[in-house]
């Protein structure tokens, strides 16, 4: 429990410092080693401006520091390939893997392997268990328990690798919304039965530490020994989303397989994870499935070598050691203030939409469900993506919709217009999120609801691909939205009939005392204080939620591919060559901003121009807005009520060249900006 | 004026044109050596390089004025450690910096907004370096080719179908395997991990090297194939190598697939590793059911990206990705084309290196064919020094040629090779790849050491002189093998 202990200390200090601060700035350092908030600005320059991106959970970040790293990597094998590799790889990997042991508690540096993602780490698990099928030593019809709502790739995976061989697999339904562990695990429990009714054994059960869709922390630890109780052979827990989220003790856990990416929460560049193999497991036979002369070297040794490939991202968890290091705290205070901040925007978000969190505070992560308001109207998964696409390319936000069917029977939780919730958000929070980022997509919503949208009257997707350099052209526009965003924020008033500030600083200064269950639960006094609020919908969760199941799992793969086989052709072609235009001068202020090692000041504010456009165009855009269908119809006239008076001008020639331009210009502009 | 701005545009653009040697160095450099080549590329290395343009040479209008000029090139490759002769690119292959560039506009490219380019662009793009190397390589649909890291995986891919074979019933237990005793050592341990351990029989055919003729190989191969036979077992699978890796011999694919045909092999994987950019590649001519070759070795692409070809009327629809995703069951091409979030850069930038070969004469046909006679000719020029011989023919050679070391230095095991390797590494900053023959019975005084030298666009003469002048010093000196320790 020292484990737990020292970041609790952390937090003591923290918390009195918060008390100290208004409301915005719990990740503002006291000492001056610390990252500032242009720091962290620069350090996460490369993401597009003017998106609010509160979606880390997908794919993750990268800051340019730990980039720069890679690119050294990579250099290192472009300068002498033969050198790198006899003398250079396997030594940096093995740094990397000892990083990554000390910090997840394992006991020997062989257990921990690196391999691409989850999804590998999956195959290979699944790889072994469809052997031990086919090689007699499982019996068929023998079982897989795992979670409903696990990736769908870890589900093809058994599919492919399981089914096929004659095991059969169990499914879990996760209740959602849900408000306690013990519905987790009673439903876990009765999973387990099930897998083994008519005397079959169950061979693996898949447990995720923190589910993608709906998002919820599990009680895996609790959950690991419920399986020891079964009898479950082995316990393969699927933690995608946990490095850098939640802490990380394997042995604690006592799993025997744990897989976590580096790429998601732990700001390693695409793609990294750890795969955690009991040592005693290491004895049995785990192998990579692509097979290189180290077959039979233990699986850390194999998945150091599967081919000529960029090895860089494994190599530089070091350098991310050394990025985490300059927040307070360092990772364990980036964890805590992620969670933190993800839940007081998430309690905000509800509250300005009169909905419900998917799971209580200390059922949450850096990554926080927020029901939508029913009025949107979200009735199908397809519903759920025209949502999330209508708000990345007409508010420039980037976040995941979910969409949760009735079953039979089921009430659903109901808002504050007493209609059924049916579709959550997940918002995440990590370093470069800013509060204006969630505000963002409240206005959105809220002015969705005002305008009587539905996800029935909202344009199709194929309309919204021809708006996508919409994008780049509202960029001026988001930019002179800022201030008045800014002005909004001072006003304490937003959670005041939900939980204050003063009382949310209050449960932050009470908490402390943490149960170890594993789950490293947090906001205790937080989530007491939220329970009284919500007394009543808490009694509803209980009785007509608890067996409530998730819908099949939308993740963003399978997003990914729907929409992508929406996708003409053509237009991917224009947007490739507008992209390239814009990387090309967005890699120009990269490279001049890393010229000038200090960021300047004046970064953070608004451009000056930019202010002045403002200036010029409130008044326009504040009655454009509020009539919803002419901005979202007709490209054209979006254009017309939005762009500036020098762009007016250009616009009304030819549009297609002149959009390309455009975007161009607003680009240029902020590097000027960024000097 | 012409030749400077040329030069300055890439290391402008190159995000690591910090590690490159300043300018007036590069430029020292490229007027100081005389590149055999040159005359292809340029007149000249000076500022006149602007009147040489080469209108009247058949090319399509997207190509430059000119040729890439031998300065150019330099600035291309100036990433790789100066003091290094680099003459093995068939380790590791060689990246060009605009092709890294390009690789790292599609790395930003994700980084900036990861969720719309995963949606909007990543598989469009990836389709059309499929569709391109498609074209190159005479496939009939695109979805034939898929991409995938390396040989090495798209041989797991390969060997996991006849596992599963096997493991299903499909093909009987001691069914067998066949493959060239060279083949790759990873590809031997996949064999070993999937077919063996499922049930089938694998059987290595011994090759002659050196290699006095493609009639000997091509014999052995029957011989071999016949021992398969035995018994009335099947052959299920032949594998067989484009191109060997050590020792490096091209073997005559197309006889030994026809062989195959013959003598009712249900399927033929192709390991080609070395094949695109180095020999030449048409799967219509070839006609094997799976072919793979890393892109990374001689087709200038980054680490690492491979294409795995499966004739569409064989068995391909059997074939999965090791790594699975939601897109299981939708065909390999597009399985492979997401195996979880990762850097898919790499295979994104086949573009961008057809690009960069169509700046060559000749395109990459042009580059493969220079490569080749370059490589004869420093071969030989060793050979002569040394008083050896070249392992196989030059018809039999591709961008590598595998030269006899002399006799004296007494490379009598694999560790006197590494040895060696490691010596002319750190003694002589020579990067090339050693091999150890054991002489056959009764054999004396017969070459046991070979040095496998390749050929690529940015290597030079005076790097195999270099090479020359080291092992001759060696002799010299009395040096022998036996003298060297870790």
């Amino acid at each position: 429990r020292e484990e737990i202990l020292i970041p609790m200390a952390a937090d003591d200090r923290r918390n009195g410092d918060l008390t100290n601060h208004n409301h915005r700035d719990p990740k503002k350092p006291r000492l001056s080693e610390f990252l500032t908030e242009s720091d962290i600005r620069s350090e996460f320059a490369h993401h597009q401006t003017g998106v609010a991106r509160v979606n880390n959970g997908s794919f993750g970040c990268c800051p340019s520091s730990v980039l720069d790293a890679q690119r050294e990597w990579q250099l290192r094998f472009l300068r002498q390939p033969d050198e790198f590799y006899f003398n250079g790889l396997r030594r940096g990997l093995l740094a990397s893997r000892t990083v990554i042991s000390s910090l997840i508690n394992a006991d020997d540096v062989d257990e921990v392997s690196l391999v691409d993602n989850a999804t590998t780490a999956a195959a290979i698990v699944l790889q072994r268990v469809g052997r031990c099928f086919s090689e007699g030593k499982y019996q068929k019809e023998d079982t897989v328990v795992m979670f409903h709502c696990a990736f769908q790739s870890v589900k093809k995976s058994i599919q492919a690798y399981v089914t096929r061989v004659g095991g059969s697999t169990v499914e879990v339904r996760l209740p959602f919304p849900v408000s306690s562990n013990d519905e987790i695990v009673s439903a876990f429990r009765e999973g387990l039965k099930k897998g083994r009714a008519n005397g079959r054994a169950v061979r693996l059960a898949i447990i995720d530490h923190i589910t993608s869709m709906p998002c919820v922390l599990m009680p895996v630890r609790e959950l690991v020994n419920v399986c020891r109780e079964e009898g479950v052979e082995e316990v393969f827990v699927d933690a995608a989303h946990a490095i850098g989220s939640v802490k990380v003790d394997v042995k604690e856990i006592g799993a025997d397989y744990y897989v976590s990416n580096l790429h998601k929460w732990f700001f390693c560049p695409p793609s990294i994870a750890f795969f955690y193999c009991k040592k005693r497991s290491s004895e049995l036979d785990v192998h990579h499935p692509v097979v290189s002369h180290e077959f039979g070297n233990g699986l850390a040794i194999e998945s150091a070598w599967i081919g000529t490939r960029d090895y860089s991202s494994q190599l530089v968890v070091p350098s991310v050691m050394e990025f985490v290091k300059r927040f307070e705290g360092g990772i364990d205070g980036i964890m805590e203030r992620n969670h933190d901040e993800a839940v007081r925007m998430g309690l905000m978000l509800c509250n300005a939409w009169g909905t419900n969190l998917g799971s209580p505070p200390e059922m949450c992560v850096g990554m926080v469900m927020i029901g939508l308001p029913s009025k949107l109207c979200v009735e199908s998964d397809e519903d759920a993506v025209k949502l999330r696409s209508y708000l990345r390319v007409h508010r420039l936000v980037e976040v995941p919709v979910y969409f949760l069917g009735l079953r039979d029977g089921e009430e659903g939780v109901r808002d504050k217009d007493s209609g059924v919730i049916t579709a959550y958000v997940r918002i995440s929070r990590q370093v470069y999120n800013e509060t204006e980022d969630y505000e963002r997509l409240r206005d959105a919503i809220t002015e969705l609801v005002k305008d009587q949208m539905t996800c029935q009257n909202l344009p199709p997707f194929g309309i919204f691909r021809c708006n996508n350099k919409a994008l780049e052209e509202e960029e001026p526009q988001t930019l002179a939205k800022v201030p008045e965003m800014a002005e909004q924020t001072e006003k304490p008033i937003r959670l005041l009939n939900f939980v204050s500030e003063e009382q949310l600083e209050e449960s932050k200064k009470e908490r402390g005392e943490r149960v170890e269950d594993g789950t490293f639960q947090r906001d205790r006094a937080l989530y007491e204080i939220l329970k009284e609020n919500k007394d009543k919908k808490d009694a509803e969760f209980n009785e007509r939620f608890k067996h409530r199941p998730p819908k099949a799992l939308a993740e963003d793969e399978t997003e990914f591919l729907d929409k992508l086989e929406m996708s003409k052709r053509e237009y991917e072609r224009q947007l490739a060559d507008e992209d390239e235009q814009q990387i090309r001068s967005f890699q120009a202020a990269v490279a001049a901003r890393s010229a000038t090692p200090q960021e300047p000041q004046e970064a953070a504010l608004p451009p000056p121009a930019s202010a002045t456009k403002e200036h010029k165009t409130t008044g326009k855009r504040n009655s454009a807005t509020r009539p919803f269908n002419t901005i979202i119809r007709v490209k054209p006239q979006l254009k017309k009520v939005k762009a500036t008076e020098e762009e007016k001008k250009e616009i009304s020639g030819p549009p297609e060249p002149l959009q390309t331009g455009l975007a161009l210009v607003s680009y240029s502009d902020e590097s000027e900006d960024d000097d | 004026m012409k030749n400077n701005k040329l030069k300055t545009i890439p290391l402008s653009t190159n995000p690591m044109a910090s590690l490159s040697p300043p300018e007036e160095e590069a430029a020292a450099a490229a007027a100081s050596f005389h590149h055999r080549r040159s005359k292809r590329y340029s007149s000249s290395t000076t500022n006149g390089l602007a009147a040489e343009s080469v209108p009247d040479k058949r090319h399509k209008i997207s190509l430059p004025p000119s040729f890439i000029s031998s300065s150019e090139i330099e600035s291309e490759f100036s990433h790789h450690d100066p003091a290094f002769a680099r003459i093995n690119n068939g380790s590791f292959g060689s990246c060009p910096s605009s092709v890294i560039a390009a690789q790292r506009d599609w790395q930003l490219r994700f980084l900036r907004q990861p969720d719309r380019f995963f949606f909007d662009e990543l598989k469009p793009n990836i389709s059309a370096s499929r569709a391109a190397i498609k074209r190159l390589i005479n496939a009939e649909h695109d979805d034939e080719v898929s991409l995938v890291d390396n040989a090495t995986t798209a041989a797991a891919i390969v060997l996991q179908q006849t596992a599963w074979a096997f493991r299903e019933g499909r093909f009987d237990r001691g069914d067998a395997v066949v493959m060239l005793h060279y083949a790759f050592g990873s590809v031997k341990k996949s064999v070993e991990a999937y077919v063996s351990r499922s049930g089938g029989e694998v059987i290595e055919m011994q090759l002659p090297f050196p290699v006095n003729s493609a009639e000997e190989i091509v014999n052995r191969f029957r011989t071999g194939l016949a021992l398969g036979k035995a018994n009335g077992r099947k052959v299920r699978l032949a594998l067989i190598d484009h191109v060997t890796s050590m020792p490096s011999v091209v073997i005559p694919i197309k006889e030994l697939v026809k062989i195959c045909r013959e003598e009712g092999v249900d399927q033929v994987f192709v390991d080609a590793a070395h094949g695109i950019g180095c020999v030449d590649v048409d799967m219509k001519e070839i006609g094997a059911d799976f072919y793979t070759s890393n892109l990374h070795k001689w087709f200038f692409a980054p680490p690492s990206v491979a294409f795995l070809y499966c004739k569409r009327s064989g068995a391909g629809g059997n074939l999965h990705h090791p790594v699975v995703s939601h897109e299981y069951g939708n065909g390999l091409a597009v399985e492979s084309t997401w195996v979880g979030t990762r850097d898919y850069s790499a295979q994104l930038v086949v573009p961008s290196i057809l690009e960069f070969v169509n700046r060559f004469e000749g395109g990459i046909d042009g580059i493969k064919k220079r490569n080749h006679e370059s490589v004869i000719e420093m071969g030989e020029m060793l050979v002569k020094s040394w008083g050896t011989q070249l392992g196989c023919p030059p018809e039999m050679c591709p961008s590598m040629v595998m030269v006899g070391l002399p006799v004296c230095l007494g490379v009598s095991s694999e560790t006197d090779a590494v040895r060696l390797r490691n010596l002319l590494r750190e003694r002589f900053s020579i990067e090339i790849p050693t091999y150890f023959r054991a002489p056959g019975e009764g054999e004396t005084d017969s070459i046991t050491g070979y040095v496998r030298i390749s050929y690529q666009v940015y290597n030079k003469p005076e790097e195999y002189h270099r090479l020359k002048d080291a092992i001759n010093e060696l002799v010299r000196d009395g040096f022998k093998c036996s003298s060297l320790t870790d």
